[in-house]
């Protein structure tokens, strides 16, 4: 695998550094939110908008920003594209925006952002950058659909509010919170096992 | 020094840019915003005003004429410019607690009803927001307003149906509604040409009323003027304690009346006190309550003039039964009768002191009086 391949640093975050099933980071706003799929699509999009931005502006700027005072102007930069989600949201998507509630202003002190700008954005250059955010944000998105996915089906019987499955049918446990751990634990399982099948794969080839 | 200035306008210039970039998207955004809150607010009045495209606040409308029931807010419901009605927002006591918004058109009919609150009892009282619960009718219990009109009044199992196992709800819901459509109605035919009421204003609630020995006394007799007769305090008729005996005596200091004051056994287990007053032909004059604790909004309600003045001119030598002598208050017939058996046992007291003093002697049998008991200790 050639170094800085710039496909290797977008799926980076898609499945190998999944910021949430590997790195295990912002989970609290991605649990909550994922009671259904247009929330959970809807999260992780606001999500990798801010990232995607917050990355591009940073590395943009990295060598302005004086080393000690990086965390402020990080915060603020963050601070600033989530509030324009939120204004954007509430004006355009007021069902969206309520939905989510407070898991929207508190993607500023997301942890996934904070993480890849500080490790990640301030020091590479714009491109990498930016294919990082993207990366990173749609690893986020995928994950966020899919455990929305699983709790909205099993939870409420729907999928986009439609009706799929009567109500009777329906599993209350996985529209409450234990429900999302479960179905997280369940996911984060799955793909350590499969990365490290495909690891050993790797290792018998050597 | 010079790294620190440096350090504080670097930071000075990303917060002023970042200050800037949020100013322009607020100013996209903030009409919008404003536009849609507006929406949001109205289509909640839709549900309850179809018809309506737009609504504006006023206030200045007749407030509730009981003191429990608030008129929050009141909206005129507008229809290309022109009023077509009005929403009013009315908050009240339930069996506990509710907010509505109820919608009224010029002629005084309802366009709709709903609930903004409503705190209850889960499988009764809540059964009244209940989407899926439905009346004889087949509607919600909040539909069924919709299309009545508000001069033919809000009276329970007439003009609409209550929620089974919750006529206090029904009932209270129903107060609020009549302030709430009396309220906007009166606004309506006085700036918009609307119909006129065909009734007074809605009657304020009856709040209990609890008397001391000597106001209950004065509001029965007309006299204050008393004389306490000694009494047997091992004397416990029927387990009711003797509280006072007295006789009432006239400006002239003629004897009046015998006024007895018992305490007995009611729905709560604290009881309560009630005070009559017989004359010399035996006739109950009246009959207050002194002390009560029960729950507000029913066993309370034992205590309002309406239940307790239909003891007036009742015999006292008579035994008191629901429904023949006294109607109970809904929902508290326990209490209503535990009242009624403290007030035969005083009555009886009272006509055995006006006998001595040159009151009517006893009918035949007149102490083998019965009472409803419903706490009788073994």
């Amino acid at each position: 695998m050639v170094k800085n391949n710039k496909l290797a640093v977008f799926l980076n975050g898609l499945v190998k550094e999944n910021p949430l099933l590997v790195l295990s980071i912002g989970l609290c706003s991605s649990l909550a939110v994922t009671t259904s799929v247009f929330n959970g699509i809807g999260m992780g999009l606001g999500m990798t908008f801010v990232l995607i931005m917050s990355e591009l502006i940073i590395s943009l700027f990295r060598k302005q920003i004086p080393e000690d005072i990086r965390l402020p102007i990080f915060i603020i930069i963050i601070a600033a594209f989530t509030t324009i989600v939120q204004l954007l949201l509430n004006a355009y998507m007021p069902a969206l925006s309520e939905a989510l509630g407070v898991f929207l202003p508190l993607i500023v002190v997301n942890c996934i952002i904070m993480g890849r700008v500080e490790s990640y954005a301030s020091k590479n250059t714009v491109l990498d950058s930016t294919l990082d955010a993207i990366g990173m944000g749609l690893g986020y998105t995928w994950v966020l659909f899919i455990i929305s996915l699983v709790r909205e089906l099993l939870g409420s019987g729907t999928f986009f509010g439609i009706r799929v499955l009567p109500e009777a049918y329906t599993i209350g446990f996985f529209s409450r919170a234990p429900g999302g751990f479960f179905v997280f634990g369940l996911l984060t399982a799955l793909t350590v096992g499969i990365s490290k099948k495909a690891a050993g794969k790797k290792g018998d080839a050597k | 020094m010079k790294q620190m200035l440096k350090l504080g306008f670097t930071l000075a210039a990303f917060a002023v840019v970042a200050c800037f970039l949020l100013a322009l998207v607020n100013n996209i955004t903030a009409p919008v915003i404003a536009q849609q809150q507006i929406e949001k607010a109205n289509a909640g009045m839709k549900t309850v005003f179809a018809d309506a495209d737009s609504f504006e606040e006023v206030t200045d409308y007749k407030p509730s004429t009981d003191d429990a029931i608030t008129i929050a807010k009141m909206y005129l419901a507008k229809q290309g410019g022109t009023v077509v009605g009005a929403v009013v927002q009315v908050s009240g006591p339930t069996y506990d607690h509710a907010t509505i918004l109820v919608g009224l058109d010029l002629k005084r009919t309802v366009t709709g009803m709903q609930f903004l609150e409503l705190t209850d009892s889960p499988g009764f009282g809540l059964k009244a927001n209940d989407p899926s619960y439905k009346t004889k009718g087949g509607t919600t219990f909040y539909d069924q307003f919709k299309g009545k009109n508000a001069n033919d009044g809000f009276v329970v199992n007439e003009t609409f149906e209550a929620v089974s196992g919750a006529t206090i709800t029904s009932k209270g819901v129903a107060n609020l509604l009549s302030q709430g459509t009396y309220s906007a109605g009166e606004y309506l035919a006085e700036k918009f040409g609307g119909a006129a009421s065909s009734g007074d204003a809605p009657s304020a609630a009856e709040q209990p009323v609890l008397f001391t020995f000597e106001d209950a006394v004065q509001d029965i007799c007309g006299t204050s003027v008393t004389e306490d007769v000694p009494f047997d305090s091992s004397y416990y008729p029927h387990n009711m304690l003797i509280d006072r005996e007295a006789l009432v005596k006239n400006a002239d200091g003629a004897i009046v009346a015998a006024a007895v004051e018992v305490s007995g056994q009611t729905y709560s287990e604290n009881g309560g006190s009630v005070i009559v007053a017989v004359d010399a032909d035996r006739t109950i004059l009246g009959a207050r309550i002194v002390r009560l604790q029960d729950s507000p909004n029913l066993g309370m309600n034992t205590a309002v003039p309406s239940f307790y003045k239909q003891f007036t001119s009742k015999s006292a030598d008579q035994n008191l039964r629901p429904g023949t002598d006294y109607d109970v208050v809904s929902g508290a017939s326990i209490s209503s009768d535990c009242v009624a058996d403290m007030v035969k046992v005083a009555a009886y007291e009272a006509a055995v002191i006006m006998e001595k003093h040159g009151g009517k002697t006893a009918p035949a049998g007149s102490a083998e009086y019965t009472l409803n008991e419903h706490y009788q200790e073994e």
